[in-house]
């Protein structure tokens, strides 16, 4: 066992991390980083209990480890808080569905219309809100007949990825998935799509560390010969991107037969808009788009700025004739994926939000381009405007016709 | 100044202790300490409550004598003890007879233990090396030294004892071969006063030597120096021994969130002016790593030296600090050099204090001509609290701030409950480490105590504020504000002791030669600027 | 040029990092900015002693970096007052004063003016501030060191629950956040005020307030506002930090932020890149010259061979020898000799480091 594998001696009571916390900035009661972090952790080795609801409202955003000038691992601490928390029975049995993405959809992709349907309609919406606690504010994103293919290879590629489409992707806008397939074969990479399971960044987040644990080892083993054959991962969900190349967030650490390879995965890992970037310092980007003429306002998702890639997106928009982007810039959507559809949250998710919302108001793009899925629930739920993958962008500057 | 029976000189576990002891039977007695509470060897040691299987193989009477204290301790102090349990390990680096021997000699010694392999051990304590043989266990515990003294000393003044804290002796009369009373001079006000008193009991440990030479007596002590490191997290759950003839860093104790690494073993001329240094430091550190990998890389909080008090009579001076023995020797100097009504106590061990103010109050009542037998071995040294209260406490604090603030204050929390149900500000934590609330803070400034608090310092002894990895950058500086507030202290004084409380901590700290804890003194230099400033040179002294 | 080649890579984000980033883009240079923390910033209130001043007056370019910080400084939105020639006393956390020659101009309106009635007005609840102790104190002080001014304490309520214990974080933030509470705020201060010609409050206007914003604060208040130094984290201080880095953004700097750099790519004698220790994989930055502002808590990326630095500010070896003719040293680096700090060396070095970036441009192959 590494004494330190988390940095606590690290920790020297700063607080800058306490100063980036979206949730500290918005609700006055909330702990912050500092204290939920090391100062639980510390108490954890000496033995103590220190149990507290709080660490349910951590959005897991990472901006505390970022502003951290020592690199204390100080939300992955609250983690493993998050893992140990009880809940009380009605939030337990709508995390335990809330940490289960790929299970739900599953079930909801048998019949999706009827699915889309059922979840749209107010009584359900109601029984969501006064039984699950799930608030009947937001809308569920709808889910599609999964039809996610890996696409036979035909022309000569000089690379080949593998690509982990995540539960979004594959539940609810696989059309998403071929627009990452498209863009990377007009970049000269061939892709197989990956029949993995949900990343696990859910089961993370709503305390489930046992669930997060089955998902990464399914996801090594289905992964197993690419990585081995040195194949690079390919994500466009920037919270599945942050989760492998974590090495599944660090829960296997310890485990003998899966802790090199989650640790290769990681080395392996690339965002789509990473990738791409490569490709253009290469001078092998495919250029040729057609001029366009887009006023783009772009938002960084909390989990790619995890990522320490810089903004790739941003630089690959701007590279399209025409098309002028604004990097919004302006903090944590709040939505942070199950985060915002719970009742006891959604305020606080809300409140969050208003500093992009505003900013998005005073910017009057034409559309908000933004790579997480959530961010763009949360974005066209705060606001009157559309926001979409900028991959969805890039390959239209490709297309003759503008496709779906 | 008020006359008494008894005057005790030093304010360790053992003057508190006898303190307490003859308070219960009776007699009235005074107890003057030079410093705060454990200024000597009492707050300089690693906390161990021993279960005896350190003297288990070298001497079974004392090894049994510990197992019988640690047991009544554990009963009357209940909330001083963390009764973790301890393991003695087997380092594949020693001597494999030497675990033979201990397992007898515990059995001998009536220590219950059990034999674990490797395996076994490390499951109870995941952080021991892999390379280990295997342990036994043994009922080893914790004590905190500071609240185990205040104890005493809180309990003997429910019951009419008296005691006072910055009061140095500076002399001893005598008149006909007999003590008459005592000088000392209140080292904060700088004011002299006598005492007249029938008994003098010499409790200053390693400075009995110098009290007793102000009666004329000549006591020798001598004096052996151990250094220890306070880590800044908790690496073990029980008291970690290594299973050998005791060496140096031999000790890993856990000390609720922190754990202390100890120790070694100098000889020094005094009690006076410890230093360590870097290369004692780094080697206690390698010599630990064979036990606990890692160790070497931890982050240091706080490193500091205390002294063994030793008896050290003409014939035994030869042998080195370990081997004299650690028994303890009840000196009557009336019989012994022709002074009546001066007693002194030397020698013996953290473990065995209350046996010692035993065998100190038996002769001092005998003496005294009160017949009182002993009662310190069932009286609990504080009633228990109750649940009404505890339930009080729950309500308005989480369980574990709730819990740390009992185990300090015990029923006296009743007040701090009250004082938060009227100012809900009061729950604020001010120690996050420590988690010492606002309401303890002001309660323990505020004078009410039965043990004052005159400095920054004592407050942390108290409450354990500032003991954590900030050492009192951030809770020390509103401790100060507190101080302001309820003290009375002007805006001055309470400045020059925050000034004065940073260059305590930096004491302790201006060893650390590398690593996380430079950095948080960097961060305390650049906060309080250059008038605060110490050196973070190895070699500086110690006077904490 | 691609994306990940930059001019200039500068690791670091304290005073001396922030400073080299800001001349290098000041003349044109491609610059990324890769750091973890704030330096200095988040401690203290971001002031120029003038102790350190005095230290590095024998510096022909002091004025010089002195004047340039300033002026990124405005540009940025917070303005710096003093002069490097004047000294003059500021308050500080323990209620003294220290000799100070330019600080924010928040911090500045805090000195001891003979003849202008000043309240020091704190907040109920606000525990890491006590105005009676910061009043009590900076008039005693205030005595020794001049002819004297007087500082009367004054607190008030806020309405709002802050939480227990109010931090001069929350109240910062609800600050930048809420306009109903900066008008509540502007209330309260009113009526505490009342009588003074000056406020002095603990740092708490916002960690993104512009000096515009400030002087908006003021106007409506009716008197002078200045802030007195408090506990970590610094609101003063972090607002410099957030203004010179959200200026540098907005003029092409690329921020790299929150992660620290494994190796500094050096290849005969140039640096060619800095290696940045992203998650999972590590990021390549390439770049023509580099600087490295690290400071003191953060390992130096050199690693054990580096042994100080030459009157070009290049890092050496143990034998004397230049490491890289385009890297260069800001800052104090760890272990670094008492002379190298202060945010005086920080702003000189910095300054320095950022004007040799731009003349090595151009003096070899990309």
């Amino acid at each position: 066992m590494r004494l330190d594998d988390l940095a606590l001696d690290n920790c020297l009571k700063c607080s800058l991390c306490n100063t980036v916390c979206p949730v500290l900035a918005v609700h006055t009661q909330y702990p912050g980083p500092k204290r939920l972090g090391p100062e639980l952790e510390r108490m954890r080795r000496e033995g103590i209990s220190t149990d507290t609801e709080w660490v349910e409202y951590c959005l897991g955003c990472h901006r505390c480890d970022l502003a951290c000038p020592h690199q204390v691992h100080v939300s992955e601490m609250i983690a493993r808080a998050k893992a140990e928390h009880r809940k009380p029975l009605i939030r337990g049995l709508r995390d335990w569905w809330f940490a289960r993405p790929g299970l739900l959809g599953r079930l909801t992709t048998i019949l999706p219309a009827l699915s889309n349907f059922a979840l749209s309609m107010k009584p359900a919406r109601f029984f969501m809100s006064k039984l699950m606690q799930i608030t009947p504010q937001r809308r569920f994103p709808s889910y599609t007949w999964p039809n996610l293919r890996s696409p036979t290879i035909t022309c000569k590629e000089t690379q080949r990825v593998v690509f982990f489409p995540g539960c979004f992707i594959r539940y609810n806008r696989p059309a998403l998935g071929r627009v990452v397939i498209d863009l990377l074969e007009r970049n000269g990479v061939a892709v197989e799509v990956a029949s993995t399971e949900c990343c696990g960044v859910p089961a993370m987040a709503n305390g489930a560390a046992a669930e997060a644990r089955a998902v990464a080892r399914a996801n090594i083993k289905t992964l197993a010969k690419q990585v081995d054959s040195g194949m690079r991962i390919v994500t466009a969900c920037s919270s599945c991107g942050h989760m492998l190349k974590t090495g599944f967030g660090g829960l296997l650490e310890d485990d003998r037969e899966f802790a090199g390879a989650a640790q290769k995965i990681a080395s392996q890992t690339f965002d789509l808009a990473e990738l791409l970037m490569e490709q253009a310092d290469a001078g092998k980007l495919n250029i040729n788009f057609r001029p366009a003429n887009l006023r783009l306002a772009y938002h960084a998702p909390c989990h790619q700025r995890s990522q320490g890639i810089g903004r790739p997106w941003y630089h690959l928009l701007r590279m399209i004739p025409g098309v002028a982007v604004e990097d919004l810039d302006a903090g944590c959507c709040g939505m942070s994926g199950t985060y915002g559809f719970k009742q006891e949250k959604y305020a606080v998710s809300m409140e969050i939000g208003k500093e992009l919302f505003t900013s998005i108001s005073a910017t009057l793009p034409q559309m908000v381009v933004t790579e997480c899925a959530t961010c763009q629930l949360q974005i066209e739920h705060g606001t009157a405007f559309k926001a979409i993958h900028p991959a969805e962008i890039l390959l239209q500057a490709y297309d003759e016709r503008r496709s779906g | 100044m008020e006359p008494a029976q008894v005057v005790i000189i030093g304010g360790g576990a053992t003057g508190a202790g006898i303190l307490w002891d003859l308070s219960l039977r009776g007699i009235s007695a005074t107890l003057l300490e030079q410093g705060d509470i454990a200024n000597g060897a009492t707050g300089r040691c690693h906390g161990l409550l021993h279960s005896g299987g350190r003297y288990a193989v070298k001497d079974t009477d004392t090894a049994r004598e510990c197992l019988a204290e640690s047991r009544i301790i554990k009963a009357i102090a209940p909330h001083c003890v963390d009764d973790v349990g301890g393991l003695f390990v087997q380092c594949a680096q020693d001597d494999p007879a030497f675990f033979d021997q201990w397992w007898r000699a515990a059995a001998a010694a009536g220590i219950r233990s059990r034999r674990l392999n490797a395996d076994e051990a490390r499951e109870l304590e995941p952080s021991l090396a892999a390379s280990i043989l295997g342990a036994f266990t043994c009922p080893d515990a914790h004590v905190d030294v500071f609240r185990l003294v205040l104890a005493n000393l809180e309990a003997a003044v429910a019951r009419g004892g008296r005691f006072k804290t910055y009061s140095k002796v500076t002399n001893i009369h005598t008149a006909n071969g007999r003590v008459r009373g005592v000088r000392y001079r209140n080292t904060l006000s700088g004011e002299e006063h006598e005492i007249p008193c029938e008994m003098v009991i010499n409790a200053a440990g390693g400075w009995a030597q110098s009290i007793a030479a102000l009666a004329g007596v000549e006591v020798p002590i001598y004096c052996d120096k151990g250094t220890l490191l306070v880590l800044n997290h908790r690496l073990n759950r029980r008291v970690i021994n290594r299973c050998r003839k005791s060496s140096d860093a031999d000790i890993l104790v856990p000390a609720g969130p922190v754990c202390i690494l100890g120790t070694s073993s100098t000889r020094v001329p005094g009690p006076d002016g410890l230093t360590a240094s870097a290369e004692e430091v780094d080697r206690l550190l390698r010599l630990g790593e064979e036990m606990i990998p890692g160790l070497v890389d931890t982050r240091i909080l706080r490193i500091f030296c205390g002294v063994r008090p030793l008896y050290a009579p003409k014939t035994t001076e030869a042998a080195k600090g370990r081997e004299i023995s650690r028994g303890f020797a009840l000196l009557d100097h009336e019989t012994r050099d022709g002074v009546g009504g001066f007693v002194s106590i030397v020698g013996g061990k953290l473990t065995t204090y209350r046996l010692m103010a035993a065998e100190v109050c038996d002769c001092v009542a005998k003496k005294l001509g009160v017949d009182a037998e002993c009662a310190t071995d069932k009286t609990p040294l504080r009633p228990a609290i109750d649940r009404k209260t505890h339930q009080r406490a729950l309500h308005l604090l989480p369980h574990p701030v709730a819990d740390k603030m009992e185990r300090r204050l015990g029923p006296e929390v009743l007040r701090v409950i009250q004082a938060i149900e009227a100012r809900p500000e009061l729950a604020e934590l001010v120690c996050e480490c420590e988690l010492v609330t606002r309401g303890e803070l002001e309660h323990v400034l505020g004078g009410t105590t039965p043990v004052p608090a005159y400095t920054i310092s004592d407050v942390s002894r108290r409450t354990r504020l500032g003991f954590g990895p900030c050492q009192g950058t951030f809770c020390g500086y509103k401790a100060m504000l507190a101080g302001y507030q309820t003290q009375c202290w002007t805006a001055a004084e309470a400045a020059n002791k925050f000034s004065a409380y940073l260059h305590e901590r930096s004491k302790g700290q201006s060893f650390i030669h590398q690593g996380k804890q430079l950095e948080q003194l960097e961060l305390n230099h650049d906060l309080y600027g250059a008038e605060q400033a110490f050196c973070a040179k190895p070699g500086v002294q110690d006077g904490n | 040029m691609g994306i990940n080649r930059y001019d200039v890579v500068v690791v670091g984000a304290g005073f001396s990092g922030l400073v080299a980033a800001g001349v290098a883009a000041h003349r044109k240079l491609k610059v990324a900015l890769v750091a973890t923390g704030a330096g200095s910033f988040v401690t203290g209130p971001a002031w120029l002693k003038a102790q350190e001043i005095q230290q590095a007056s024998a510096a022909p370019d002091l004025g010089e970096a002195i004047a340039y910080f300033c002026e990124l400084a405005s540009l940025a939105g917070c303005l710096y007052a003093g002069d490097i020639s004047v000294t003059r006393f500021l308050p500080s956390i323990l209620g003294d004063f220290h000799s100070v020659a330019l600080a924010p101009l928040t911090l500045w309106n805090a000195e001891p003016r003979k003849g202008i009635s000043t309240a020091i007005v704190g907040v109920r609840g606000l525990s890491s501030f006590d105005e009676n102790f910061m009043a009590e104190r900076l008039t005693e002080q205030a005595r020794l060191i001049t002819s004297g001014c007087t500082y009367t304490a004054r607190q008030i309520s806020l309405s709002r629950d802050m939480g227990v214990p109010v931090t001069t974080l929350r109240v910062a933030q609800c600050f930048d956040r809420d306009s109903a509470f900066r008008e509540e705020l502007l209330n309260a201060l009113r009526a505490a005020a009342s009588g003074f010609e000056r406020i002095l409050l603990p740092g708490i206007l916002g960690l993104e307030t512009s000096a515009e914003q400030i002087a908006v604060f003021e106007r409506e208040l009716g008197c002078q506002v200045g802030e007195i130094p408090t506990l970590p984290p610094s609101i003063p201080g972090l607002r410099v930090y957030h203004h010179l880095e959200s200026y540098l953004h907005r003029i092409g700097v690329e921020l790299y932020r929150g992660f620290p750099v494994n190796k500094v790519e050096i290849q005969n004698g140039l640096c060619t890149g800095i290696q940045v220790d992203s998650t999972g994989h590590p990021l390549n930055l390439h770049c023509r010259s580099a600087v490295l502002a690290t400071g003191r808590r953060t390992a130096n990326p050199l690693g054990g061979e580096y042994a100080g630095c030459d009157q070009q500010m290049r890092p050496l070896t143990s034998t004397g020898s230049v490491m890289a003719r385009n890297l260069f040293v800001a800052g104090p680096l760890p272990h670094s000799s008492a002379g190298d700090h202060g945010n005086v060396m920080y702003i000189l070095t910095g300054y320095r480091a950022g004007s040799l970036t731009a003349s090595t441009r151009g003096n070899h192959a990309a």
